[in-house]
């Protein structure tokens, strides 16, 4: 695989350029995920620098790694406690606490084969979740995370995801039929 | 009751979390339903949507200071192993200082070594991607661009202040945000494309035999940049407008002026076809569904597409292979796969050497 070729390159030649094109294929996730946590830009922007610094200075044991994703994603986590922890805030994280503000629905290359309305109504579905459901459900839908390692990662249960991915689906199938009725009214 | 339970199934289905019988226990639902007709057609678009559907306004800034930030890191020599959150905080503001003050020098040096056209002033954002990866861009005033392999898109600072201008180096899929008073402009070696607000795919490889623009969605306006003379053509959804590069050189000089070539030999107009419902199905735009597509194609156009696709050199040894024309669509993961599937349909053999791949009959 193409990522495999770039990290055997980082790891062995300190390829730079391997490197930017992980950081560019990552950072966003890390970045929307620690933000969610900690509200803050400014954290959060660290935080991403943080991480991929050391990742560049442990570039050697890159290769050992089997999933960056979730082992970036652990490490913002670990990185964002540590934070709360530094400006004397409760350092466990507090799903009621998420924002989502930053991350936001938009149809992917795929999506603009649905015609413009329908993608507008799935679009709006997920926009107005809670943020602890839409981040949940973009951790599974979009970064590809298991039920567990979102639970493990927020500290919840697998029944609480469940019940958010619940909520998400139910809020898609309203949109779908919201959709379908308005196709039949009269023109 | 029986409808809501289809919603869900086909809010499930979307999302890819059904289940095999789930999928099953939709289709009879569908079967049963007197809307059958119309649900369909919803299914059948929802269907398109293969992998993930969630997309995020990826903040170009915050990636691209945060990357500054890092390389100068990384780059300087003996930096501390373990950092804390003070000290990062620093070290980033001085390397954004020292970024902006570098970049500062290069617009300057660079406005002051070329004259450049009014609406090329100020250009400092530049999108590329590498031979063999993709990327998508939203712009400043919304606009949503999929930029194709090997691409390199550029556009001035105040593009959201009104002027939407940018130039197009490669091949890119656009879907403009409609903004009548602000027109989307699109400057490429061989035409200008004017938009009003509509999805349309550009491809302006300077080293391939033609400039196109196919138009899906709204309308266009493409203006062929000439030696002095501009030619206006308006495109109407499903067209694709095709332009020769190498033949306007010969053109330019002395074929035109002694009349051999007449100029609608350069251009052609052609309407797109599609055999499937949706986007997806056309050929033009199958690079943003990853796949490599290529319809009555010549091999050596096609072998220039590979190399920018999986990032490699091709040389072809025997020229007579050069003009067979191909038709194909390729979603394989490596060069020796995709290499593969094409002996299927021309002779050929390949061998590869460290630099490059040797084609031959």
């Amino acid at each position: 695989m193409e990522e495999k070729k770039y990290l055997l390159s980082i790891s062995r030649n300190s390829d730079q350029k391997a490197f930017e094109w992980l950081y560019r294929k990552y950072a966003m996730k890390v970045f929307q995920f620690t933000y969610a946590i900690l509200k803050s830009k400014e954290a959060a922007e660290e935080i991403v620098n943080d991480i991929f610094v050391k990742l560049w200075q442990q570039r050697q044991q890159l290769e050992e790694i089997d999933f960056l994703q979730a082992y970036l994603l652990k490490a913002a986590k670990n990185r964002a406690c540590n934070y709360l922890r530094l400006i004397k805030k409760d350092p466990r994280i507090d799903l009621n606490d998420i924002t989502a503000e930053h991350i936001h629905f938009a149809p992917s290359p795929e999506e603009l084969s649905l015609t413009k309305e329908l993608s507008d109504h799935l679009s709006q579905a997920i926009e107005q979740l809670p943020p602890q459901s839409k981040l949940i459900f973009k951790l599974l839908k979009e970064d590809g995370l298991k039920y567990r390692e979102v639970a493990v990662l927020l500290n919840i249960s697998v029944k609480t995801v469940e019940s958010h991915m619940t909520l998400a689906l139910r809020r898609i199938a309203e949109a779908l039929e919201h959709y379908v009725h308005s196709l039949k009214m009269p023109i | 009751m029986s409808t809501d339970r289809l919603y869900s199934l086909l809010a499930k289905k979307i999302t890819h979390e059904a289940s095999g019988e789930e999928l099953e226990e939709l289709q009879r639902l569908l079967d049963e339903n007197p809307q059958q007709q119309l649900l369909e057609e919803v299914v059948n678009s929802l269907h398109q949507t293969r992998t993930t559907f969630l997309q995020f306004a990826d903040d170009e800034q915050i990636i691209q200071s945060g990357w500054q930030s890092i390389h100068n890191q990384i780059l300087a020599p003996g930096a501390p192993a373990v950092m804390k959150f003070c000290r990062i905080r620093h070290s980033w503001w001085k390397g954004m200082a020292a970024v902006a003050l570098l970049l500062l020098g290069v617009v300057a040096l660079w406005k002051w070594m070329s004259p450049q056209p009014l609406w090329q002033r100020g250009y400092h954002n530049q999108i590329s991607t590498r031979p063999g990866s993709k990327s998508r861009i939203q712009l400043p005033d919304g606009s949503l661009v999929w930029l194709n392999v090997g691409s390199k898109l550029t556009y001035a600072d105040g593009f959201s202040g009104g002027r939407r201008e940018l130039t197009l180096e490669g091949e890119a899929f656009f879907d403009v945000v409609k903004d009548p008073a602000h027109p989307f402009v699109i400057h490429t070696q061989k035409m200008d494309v004017k938009v009003l607000g509509t999805s349309f795919n550009v491809k302006a490889y300077p080293e391939d035999a033609t400039t196109e623009a196919t138009l899906f969605r709204g309308r266009i306006e493409v203006t062929l940049l000439r030696h002095h003379e501009q030619k206006k053509i308006i495109l109407a959804p499903r067209q694709k407008l095709v332009v020769n590069n190498q033949l306007s050189k010969f053109m330019d000089k002395d074929l035109r002026e002694k009349g051999l070539v007449e100029e609608r030999d350069n251009i052609q107009i052609q309407a797109i076809e599609s055999t499937l419902k949706g986007d997806s199905a056309y050929t033009e735009i199958s690079w943003i569904y990853n796949r490599l597509e290529f319809k009555k194609e010549s091999f050596a156009g096609v072998m220039r597409k590979m190399e920018r696709w999986y990032d490699v050199q091709i040389n072809i040894e025997d020229s007579s292979l050069n003009n067979e024309i191909i038709s194909g669509s390729l979603s394989a993961e490596n060069i020796d796969k995709a290499l593969e599937a094409l002996q299927f349909t021309t002779h050929f053999r390949y061998e590869k050497t460290p630099e490059c791949i040797l084609i031959r009959r």
